[in-house]
């Protein structure tokens, strides 16, 4: 459990870290008390709904702006993202990414944890700090059947597509989360989390969803600042190879490019 | 074939209230409930699905569209099985257990109905147990499992387990889809095909059952 030989040496001083935006506290928290010298860029936590390719490009794009000449690797503070991080390509530095199904496992500290949290209790809807204080109105789990005049997305839907059909097409696009019975909200113990609670507990009660508050564990994040990069938390993408996907329980891999 | 070709219209337009309006006149002036379907229905949902696969429409589209095919076939529906017009097909589908998220699932099943196959929905979190008793029971002769996460794909290959341990897993096709899902996943669980998105999941579904 120690980084990978070809990372000792040389030792990284300066990570250059491309960040989901809902890991703004924490990796702040982590590159606060680094050794480490961090430069950090940050994009947008719904990166995963534009599809997987879609979601690679930006991150591409974004990991190659990293300097070799300042920069020893790039930590890249995402998850798979449903496939988000397929096809990815580390260029003349090594990438480091979390090993996980999506930012949920890594708020709760390990995979075994989120795996047991989801296969005892499948419907639940998960928020943290930045879930709560980055979602502004385009969250989830707006309330169903009432349209928001002034929502400029209704008003499209309203011009294209006239009034029923519209109002059916938001109600099905709503209704995504309508399976889900509890919402829990993770605790990763940055920032006013008290407050931050409290905004999800009303999310839950006004959908009539049972509330949890649960501690979250911040080590698998801050690791990705501090290492180590054990194969089983984190993947490295060596210069010259690319991310493809695995199904044989370690979720991502790697292959010449 | 004037109100053949309006109910085809109607569909493709999504225009669930015309749509509905035909298909009741029709059935009064007599058109046989077959001709409804062969005629009007299933190729409209074959343009749908054409004008997605040219970029033409999108999943909103989709969705308009398949909602007034399905408004017209619950009035033709009744009158299929006393007819005794069998379907191409008979499609249990669901999101596989632990998955919760059916907007895709529906569409897929939407899109299947109006391409002429009969749906057993089993809805969402489904284990491998029910679909394996809705190919027993229910004699469905294509699977179709919906996985919209990472953290639930396993559940499709414990499915597929699940048809080989009944012994049955001749008796069906598997076909899978959903956001992560690949050829490459489809291929290594041993799913009979893989569809990314609703429009050819139809195309697929014929082609599995030798009726492209």
């Amino acid at each position: 459990m120690t980084d990978l030989p070809e990372l000792q040496s040389p030792p990284i001083n300066r990570l250059f870290l491309v960040g989901c935006e809902v890991f703004t506290r924490e990796l702040h928290a982590a590159v606060a008390t680094s050794e480490r010298q961090v430069d950090a860029v940050w994009l947008p936590k719904d990166l995963h709904d534009r599809g997987g390719k879609a979601m690679m490009h930006v991150l591409q794009e974004r990991c190659d702006q990293a300097n070799p000449e300042r920069h020893q690797a790039i930590a890249l503070g995402f998850a798979l993202c449903n496939n988000g991080l397929v096809g990815l390509r580390a260029g003349r530095l090594p990438i480091v990414a979390y090993r996980s199904h999506d930012c949920i496992g890594c708020l709760l500290g390990s995979r075994q944890r989120y795996e047991d949290e989801f296969r005892s209790q499948p419907g639940t809807y998960w928020y943290s700090a930045g879930w709560i204080e980055r979602s502004g109105d385009g969250s989830h789990l707006a309330p169903l059947s009432v349209p928001d005049a002034s929502d400029p997305q209704w008003a499209k839907m309203l011009a294209k597509y006239g009034e029923d059909n519209a109002r059916f097409l938001w109600d099905e696009m709503r209704a995504q989360t309508a399976h889900y019975t509890r919402l829990v909200y993770i605790d990763t113990g940055v920032g006013p989390q008290d407050r931050f609670a409290a905004q999800a507990k009303r999310k839950a009660d006004d959908r009539g969803m049972a509330f949890q508050r649960i501690t979250g564990d911040r080590r698998w994040i801050q690791d990705l600042i501090d290492g180590p990069w054990d194969a089983e938390r984190f993947l490295v993408i060596q210069p010259g190879q690319r991310v493809v996907a695995r199904y044989d329980g370690t979720l991502v891999g790697t292959e010449a490019a | 074939m004037t109100d053949l070709k309006a109910l085809h219209d109607a569909v493709v337009d999504g225009d669930a209230k015309s749509a509905k309006a035909l298909t009741d006149q029709a059935i009064k002036a007599g058109v046989a409930p077959g001709d409804l379907l062969g005629k009007a229905l299933i190729p409209a949902m074959d343009e749908v699905g054409r004008r997605f696969e040219c970029n033409e429409y999108f999943v909103p589209e989709l969705l308009i569209s398949a909602r007034a095919m399905k408004g017209s076939m619950e009035l033709i529906r009744p009158l299929l099985a006393k007819g005794g017009i069998q379907p191409v097909g008979k499609v249990a589908i669901g999101t596989v257990k632990g998955d919760l998220h059916d907007i895709g699932k529906n569409l897929v099943a939407a899109m299947l109905e109006g391409g002429g196959f009969e749906i057993i929905d089993l809805g969402v979190d489904v284990s491998p147990e029910k679909f394996v008793a809705a190919v027993n029971d229910k004699g469905a002769n294509i699977i179709c499992l919906s996985a919209l996460l990472t953290t639930t794909m396993p559940s499709m290959k414990d499915t597929l387990a699940a048809l080989n341990t009944a012994g049955i897993r001749g008796k069906v096709k598997v076909m899978i889809g959903g956001a992560p899902i690949t050829d490459a996943y489809a291929k290594e669980i041993g799913a009979d095909g893989y569809s990314d998105n609703a429009s050819s999941a139809v195309q697929l579904a014929r082609r599995l059952v030798g009726k492209a």
